[in-house]
Formats: C-alpha cells, structure tokens, sequence
C-alpha cells in the first residue's frame, strides 16, 4: 500500500515537472501563442516563464497536480455525451470550449 | 490611393504575404491584409507559387458557414482569432497564427480541414462587417457562427450538442465521383 503511494506520488510529481517545463517551452517558442494555448493570462505567463530551476523543483513536489481541466464538469461531461462523440467530433468541441473558456490570471 | 510604406514595413509585409501564399491565400487576401501595390503582389505570387493567381471574385453570401461541418471549422478558427486580437501590430499575423493554430487543431482530431486561408479570411471580413457572429452554446459553452442578428440569442445549442438529424452524412454520388477522380 504505501509501496502503490509513492510511485503514485512520485508520478505525480513526474507530471508536475513535466506539466511546467512544457508551459516554459510553449511560452519561449511563441509568448503571444502560448498564453492562448496555455489559457493563461499576461502576467501569470510571465510568473511561469520567470520560474527558475530551484523554484520549478520546490513546485512541483506536491502529491497532487499542479494542472486541472480548463473546462467545467458540464460542459465537458456535454462534450463527451454529445454527438460530436458519435460524429468524431468531440476532440473539435473541446478544443471550442477550452479556447472560449477565460484565461486563469493572478489572484489579487 | 495606399499609403506610402517604408522600407522596413514593406520588408515585414513581404515576409508576411509569402506566408500567406505559401498557405493558399488567393490574390484578394493579401490585398486585404497587407498594403504592398497590386502589381508587386502579382510578382510575388508568381515567384512564391509558380503560377499566377487564380482570377475571380471570392464568394460574397455567408451560407457556406452555415453548413454543419463548415460551421464547427470556421467557429474554432474564430474563437482563435478573437483570441488573439490586439496581439500582433501586422493584420496578416494574426490571420496566418489564428489559422495555423486551426489547422494544427484539425490535424490532431484527425479531421481534414474544412476552411482555406481565403475562407478563414472571409470570416473575418463577414464578422467585422456584423453579418456573422459569435453564438454561446447554452450546454458546451462552446463559441458558434451564426448570422448576426442571432447572436443575442439566449437559448441557443450548439451544431455539436443538437446537431441536424443529417448531420455529416456524405453525399454518396459526391463520394463516388471523387474516388473515381483519384483512380
């Protein structure tokens, strides 16, 4: 049991540091681009490039994901259930919603 | 009468029209989007394609976006570019990075893309004008094209969530002939 804990932790982890090296990526390649890909606001793109190795290494250990769905239950759940599913469509849904939906920004 | 561009914005607009002919813009695009003389665009398009520009004016109804699957490709391309407003100083910029990102999208679901540079262009141009628009599906919350006098509505589903009982059927005659084509 405790075995099945750290692995599953350690792939958490795994994800998380995956999860940010990629959004540092996106954003180097193109910021503009990366900020609409990422749904993310100007300044937390910045906060997310600025973060350096020591700070991404702090972050990231955490035992539960950095990164959550961009769209809500609903609208996913509708996705899914949709005839966009039965048509191969869905994949072209989701990508509607999760554009459409508000970048995360700062909290105050 | 255009105005005069500089060196370095002329330098820029090239670049940017190279781009869009490279992705199958037709002459009236570049035309639209950047501001380099008509004759210096044609001598573009035959050195850049290697052919002149195919003649003709572009279609003027907005029906084609109506279409079921016509309409779920121009409405991902256009939550893309209002995306991206404000973003770029060049017009061209944004069209050219709101399609490629379209098209990347596409590819990934596995779909062949629907909509040309020139269509996704037109787009644009329908909805500056106030005859397309911008519908928010009340079950996804997906963003959809619809005319412009129905975008108030509140009640609206989407072409994905209640989509019309013949949606993506094939036309079966228009199947045939084309495979005959490729044979």
């Amino acid at each position: 049991m405790k075995n099945e804990l750290s692995e599953l932790s350690e792939d958490v982890q795994e994800a998380n540091l995956t999860a940010l090296i990629v959004a540092q990526r996106v954003l180097v390649q193109d910021f503009e681009v990366g900020k609409l890909r990422l749904g993310v606001s100007d300044e937390m793109a910045k906060v997310i490039l600025g973060l350096s190795p020591l700070q991404i290494n702090q972050m990231v250990r955490q035992s539960t994901p950095l990164c959550v769905p961009r769209i809500n239950n609903a609208a996913l759940k509708e996705a899914l259930e949709s005839h966009a599913m039965r048509k191969g469509m869905a994949s072209l849904q989701i990508a509607n919603t999760v554009v459409t939906s508000p970048g995360k920004k700062l909290a105050a | 009468m255009r105005e005069k561009l500089t060196v370095c914005d002329e330098g820029k607009s090239i670049v940017l029209a190279v781009e869009l002919i490279q992705l199958g813009a037709r002459l009236q695009v570049l035309e639209g989007v950047t501001k380099i003389a008509r004759n210096k665009l044609l001598r573009l398009y035959k050195e850049t394609a290697g052919s002149s520009p195919s003649k003709g004016q572009l279609p003027s109804s907005t029906d084609w976006f109506m279409g079921w699957r016509n309409n779920i490709h121009t409405s991902l391309f256009m939550v893309i570019y209002n995306k991206l407003e404000g973003v770029y100083v060049h017009p061209a910029e944004r069209l050219i990075n709101a399609f490629k990102l379209y098209h990347e999208q596409v590819s990934l679901s596995g779909q062949e893309c629907e909509l040309s540079i020139t269509r996704a262009w037109s787009a644009t141009r329908f909805f500056s004008a106030g005859l397309l628009g911008l519908k928010k599906c009340k079950d996804c919350e997906g963003e959809y094209v619809g005319h412009g006098e129905d975008t108030l509505l509140q009640d609206f589903s989407c072409p994905l969530c209640n989509p019309p009982s013949r949606a993506g059927a094939v036309n079966i005659k228009a199947k045939a002939e084309a495979e005959i084509e490729k044979a």
